[in-house]
């Protein structure tokens, strides 16, 4: 059978020429099981000895019926038959003939929320298919659902990443509020296990829009350093997205840079989402419920940023009764502790991590420089504290109040002694003392509240709060003896800070009015204060004993380079499904955003079309515009975090995407998904430094000591626009012993600013035209597991200079010039990567644990993270040296869970 | 045990080296063409530079007249050098070079028309009191002058002439020219420090006819006096501006290891370095008493 436009028209001959009514008192007996509409007509004209004529385009394919008529009349039949359906029947000459009819309809709502079994922990993004219509529907981001049906019969079936496949039978004859629970599967947790319907079926998350959403719930099955289930791993096996070197240098999706990424924790946004500069993220993987990372077709909800939406939430915490998690490595120690405060109504949940570092690094460091001639200790050391509170107030309304804590800090010191004779044949002792500190954090709250107006409205409101702060500062003190003449000493120090303050108030609606429809809608505003400052100073700025101070200047003083913005916006989207082959979600943003005296008014539309062609195949066709008003300031060099956010003011707009975006998505054999998708983004008013920006030189001459800098970095951007363009294929095995994914992305992103590279196309630091990661993991049983991956991406561009000439002129003396090609012209070597990872787990019925071995970087391959030129002070030349991160890193972690 | 090393560094290994060639060539309108060929340099190179003495240069006008430039062959001279630049305004200059081992290089640029100095004379000069402890004495003043809008890129280059007085306070004859650096700028402009003494500019950043440069400077009172002020304005090619204002910049930089790398412009085909072209106006000024 066919399915777009065709009819086919069945005519039912039969032996019997006798017209029904000239029978009309005749009863049969008639039973049917499971069947079709067009079958049960037909074994019912064969039962019937009547000829019944219908068009099999116009009956359901898909319901089965079920039944038995007992004497019963053929016309009472057919009006049980029809009275659920948009059918009618009638004589013509010896024959029936069914057509369509509109038939009065009611239709109610079932809605409410589906929770864990055991914790009433209420479960996001999770799928309900009722299985006559099959439709599927998906919670909110908040456990709730809403369904509008026709009244009837129904079986509801969930599903849900890690739990128990269930069905529940309904009988819908009014609205009804109905809260479904189901139960965690811990035999293999990390396996999807799907309702037997569903396989059948087997259609695409019908509200996603092309599969861009993908689900990230770390579920502990990838190798990582330390053994700690990190969000930003499992991100890292996504085709279009890169994590950095070894995690360090931040996330790159599709070609943007790392201020690009919208990265939310309960809504609230992040500005920097890394510890340990990026080997792992912020997120604690025990306080994940639900995590979805967003690419392509973005919902009219997220804005702000332009290239992808990172959606985490944490749990509730368990209503029911008190859990206690935790895990030791000797990089790290988490613990979880959640319970009831008022069983079913109240809940808490706190989480804790804390780096090991610092009590062994120092000891370790200070080894290491000896062997190098030095003096000195590293140490680093970062914690992070979740918290969340959450009050049910009925069954309508519920208040949450989440925290988030952390913090980052990073001290080198280091003293060396360099004995050396100088070009006039003079012994120099040069003693140096380099003294570098780097401190970052983040500190997120957030109040929510959701309300149900109705079975078909749901609310969610919130105020948030985050905050960033960075600060470094460098020291070095050099002293110089030369034999009879006096000491000469010299100093060099710069403070830096980076602050940010994002206050914002947003409320979501969504309106469920049937299921061809769905709208939400929602408005929103947020104050960003943004507190950039930097001060330099050396021997000539003739500064006082102030820049020697622990101390550096209070913010008193800063307050006026401070800078704010305020944004509102609206929003308003209708997810459709239009037949069971075609959904539409289309939707429109508009942002006003006013800085000082200058407003932006950016309307952004967004639409998706995704075409079910065939069984298990989608295919997903989208645009979407962007903008976002804040852009991050980094140095080209390194990516270690001296990063400066901005605000878009009168001289620098708004940076704006236009994404275009076009995916094939197939299931085969049940537990296969492939994936190919192309995308292209267009970006405009981008900013970066221009050529030779410096915060230490102005003119010629070192800027004197002032309060300066944070407030001159306009004066040392460019504008520009840039291009990004891929293809990317992905293979996932989801379900049995062995699991794994392979993921490749051919791309090229580029920039191009008027005055850079004297104004020429050139590579982004994050054009990596191949990129390639993979994972395997295979369950022996249900205690012992391994996983391996390994990762391969083209070397990171770099500007590296070439070599020297000189510029010989008779106006002048000759002088060097040190030249490159064009900017990011030079390539690192390849990154490539293998990480092991031995688990073992037991479980019993209050208490479980596990311990898993994990090898990071399996062949030691030194991948360079960044390169720079040394001058060499004893042979007065100059070197290119390498910085690499991570060697073979062992470790051994240990959980447990009450 | 973890073996825990943030920032492992090791030496980075390049490809071997290969030295590429380099011209230093800036032509002006009314004067010999001089050509500066030699071959780039690793950076941990210390050794001297060699111009390279044995290649064929040519210099094409306007893809018509050859000129072959010949290697001086002086030690204070190492040029390939031609006779005079005709000076055809907006004639297209081809440098064309063939090296012995049969590399080329190629570059093309574009002799400007010359603009001229109008309207220029030297203002609202200020004298610093004068101080007992130095012999010293500072002044500052402003130069103006009218420069056309039909074409963007212009070098200025400042200089003051000062006569030495003998004992008596009586002017000997014997002049000398100092440099001057511009110090506020009334609008924004590129300055070159210790690039003859000069201001790069573009001139469609600049509204306006008329250009004010104020200037700060110093004399002995009893030992000089004040001359004239001269200005001198090239009228320079694109190539000209644009490979200059990134070499100054990078020299401005080289001392901040922090500073965005520039790349430094190259026009030549083949190779590295700079071939452009200028044509000068000079004017004098009386310095007011």
């Amino acid at each position: 059978m066919l399915k777009f436009g065709r009819y086919i028209f069945f005519v039912v001959s039969f032996f019997c020429a006798t017209s029904l009514f000239c029978q009309d008192s005749e009863t049969i007996y008639f039973e049917f099981n499971d069947k079709t509409m067009a079958e049960v007509l037909y074994e019912l004209s064969i039962s019937s000895g009547v000829n019944i004529t219908f068009t099999s385009s116009q009956l359901s394919k898909k319901k089965k019926l079920s039944g038995v008529y007992y004497d019963a009349e053929l016309t009472d039949i057919l009006l049980d038959l029809f009275k659920e359906e948009d059918l009618g029947f009638k004589q013509v000459g010896s024959q029936i003939v069914v057509f369509k009819q509109k038939r009065q309809r009611k239709y109610f709502t079932v809605s409410g929320f589906l929770e864990d079994q055991d914790s009433k922990e209420r479960l996001s993004n999770a799928h309900i298919m009722i299985m006559e219509e099959g439709i599927i529907a998906t919670t909110n981001d908040y456990g709730f659902y809403s369904i509008s049906l026709e009244q009837g019969k129904y079986t509801l079936s969930f599903s849900y990443l890690g739990y128990e496949s269930s069905e529940e039978s309904i009988e819908l004859n009014e609205n009804v509020n109905i809260n479904f629970t189901i139960k965690q599967n811990i035999e293999l947790p990390g396996i999807v296990v799907l309702a037997p319907k569903f396989e059948e079926i087997n259609r695409f998350e019908k509200p996603y829009r092309d599969n861009s959403r993908t689900n990230l719930t770390p579920k502990n099955k990838y190798p990582s350093i330390g053994g700690e289930d990190d969000l930003f791993v499992g991100l890292s096996f996504e085709p279009g997205v890169q994590n950095g070197i070894d995690g360090v240098g931040g996330l790159s999706v599709r070609g943007g840079s790392i201020d690009q990424n919208l990265l939310l924790l309960d809504g609230v946004p992040i500005y920097n989402a890394s510890h340990a500069l990026g080997l792992f993220s912020i997120y604690n993987s025990d306080m994940i419920s639900d995590a979805g990372l967003i690419k392509g077709s973005f919902s009219a909800r997220y804005g702000g940023r332009i290239s992808s939406v990172l959606d985490v939430r944490t749990k509730d915490g368990n209503y029911n009764e008190f859990k206690l998690k935790g895990s030791i490595s000797p990089l790290m120690f988490r613990a979880l502790i959640e319970g009831p405060i008022i069983k079913n109504k109240v809940s808490f949940i706190v989480s804790t991590r804390r780096t090991f570092a610092d009590l062994y690094l120092p000891k370790i460091s200070s080894k290491f420089k000896e062997e190098r001639g030095e003096t000195g200790v590293l140490d680093y050391f970062f914690y992070d504290l979740n918290a969340k509170l959450n009050y049910r107030i009925g069954n309508k309304d519920q208040i949450f109040l989440s925290v988030y804590r952390g913090n980052d800090l990073f001290e080198d010191y280091t003293e060396r002694t360099d004995e050396y004779v100088n070009s006039y044949e003079e012994e120099v002792k040069l003693e140096s003392i380099y003294d570098k500190n780097i401190n970052w954090g983040n500190s997120l709250t957030a109040i929510q509240w959701n309300h149900i107006f109705g079975p078909k409205l749901f609310s969610n409101t919130k105020i948030t709060k985050s905050e960033y702060r960075f600060t470094s500062s460098d020291n070095s003190d050099f002293k110089y003896t030369i034999p009879d003449f006096p000491t000469i000493k010299e100093f060099f120090k710069v403070n830096f800070s980076s602050q940010i303050e994002d206050i914002s108030y947003k409320t979501d609606w969504s309106y469920s009015p049937n299921t061809k429809h769905k709208f939400n809608f929602g408005v929103g505003a947020s104050n960003i204060t943004f507190k950039p400052k930097r001060i330099a100073a050396n021997i000539e700025s003739n500064v006082d004993s102030i820049f020697n101070l622990e101390n550096f200047l209070d913010e008193e003083i800063f307050d006026s380079l401070n800078e704010y913005s305020t944004e509102f916006y609206a929003y308003l989207e209708d997810q459709m499904n239009l037949s069971d082959y075609l959904t539409i979600d289309a939707g429109i943003r508009i942002s006003n955003y006013k800085v000082k005296s200058r407003n932006y008014f950016i309307p952004q539309p967004r639409i998706s079309v995704a075409i079910n062609p065939a069984e298990n195949v989608k295919l997903v066709l989208s645009y979407s515009k962007m903008a976002q008003f804040i852009h991050l300031l980094r140095s080209s060099g390194i990516g270690l975090p001296t990063d400066l956010w901005v605000p878009s003011n009168e001289k620098i707009a708004p940076q704006e995407s236009d994404q275009f975006n076009a995916g094939l998505y197939w299931t085969f054999l049940k537990d296969y998904q492939l994936g190919l998708s192309i995308y292209e983004s267009q970006f405009r008013n981008l900013i970066t430094y221009r050529e030779g920006a410096s915060f230490f030189i102005d003119d010629g001459d070192l800027i004197e000591p002032r309060l300066i800098d944070a407030a001159d970095w306009q004066t040392k951007v460019v504008s520009g626009e840039g291009d990004s363009k891929g293809i990317e294929f992905s293979l996932k095995k989801i379900r049995g012993l062995f699991t794994g994914a392979i993921s490749y992305t051919n791309s090229r992103t580029t920039r191009r600013f008027d005055e850079v590279n004297n104004g020429a196309v050139y590579p982004f630091r994050y054009d990596r035209p191949h990129h390639l990661s993979s994972y395997a993991n295979y369950s022996f049983n249900k205690a012992w597991s391994m996983s391996v991956q390994f990762s391969y991406a083209t070397g990171t561009p770099v500007t590296l200079p070439i070599g020297r000439y000189i510029y010989e002129n008779e106006d002048q003396d000759p002088f060097q010039i040190v030249f490159t090609t064009s900017k990011n012209s030079r390539r690192l070597p390849d990154f490539h990567r293998m990480d092991l990872k031995l688990n073992y787990e037991k479980s019993w019925e209050k208490f479980k644990h596990g311990i898993s071995l994990n090898v990071y970087n399996v062949y030691n391959k030194k991948n360079p993270f960044y390169v720079f030129l040394r001058r060499d002070v004893q042979e007065d030349t100059f070197k290119l040296r390498q910085v690499s991160l991570l060697p073979i890193t062992p470790s051994l972690n240990y959980k447990f869970e009450f | 045990m973890i073996f825990f090393c943030i920032g492992c560094e090791d030496d980075y290994k390049t490809e071997d080296f290969s030295p590429d060639y380099f011209v230093v060539s800036e032509i002006a309108a009314d004067s010999t063409a001089k050509v500066y060929l030699g071959q780039t340099k690793s950076l941990t190179d210390m050794s001297e530079f060699e111009p390279i003495k044995d290649a064929m240069v040519s210099l094409i006008v306007d893809k018509g007249e050859i000129e072959e430039l010949k290697y001086s062959g002086a030690s204070d001279e190492p040029y390939y050098k031609t006779e005079l630049v005709k000076g055809d305004e907006e004639a297209q200059y081809t440098l064309d070079i063939t090296l012995a081992d049969k590399h080329s290089l190629y570059a093309i640029t574009t002799l400007p028309e010359k603009k001229t100095i109008e309207k220029y004379f030297v203002d609202d000069v200020f004298y610093h009191a004068s101080t007992n402890t130095s012999r010293f004495r500072d002044f500052s003043f402003t130069a103006s002058f009218l420069l056309e809008k039909d074409h963007d890129y212009f070098h200025i280059i400042p200089r003051l002439i000062f006569e030495s007085l003998d004992s008596y306070g009586q002017p000997t004859g014997f002049y000398y020219i100092d440099e001057l650096q511009n110090i506020t700028n009334m609008f924004d402009l590129e300055a070159i420090p210790d690039f003859k003494e000069g201001i790069l500019i573009e001139r469609s950043k600049i509204s306006g006819e008329r250009i004010n440069l104020k200037f700060e400077s110093w004399f002995l009172p009893n030992e000089e006096k004040i001359g004239d002020m001269v200005l001198e304005l090239r009228t320079v090619s694109k190539d000209y501006y644009l490979y200059h204002k990134t070499v100054s910049k990078q020299q401005q930089v080289s001392s901040d290891p922090f500073a965005e790398p520039i790349i430094i412009y190259n026009n030549i085909e083949g190779g590295y370095g700079t071939f452009s072209a200028y044509a000068t106006d000079i004017k004098y000024a009386s310095f007011p008493e």
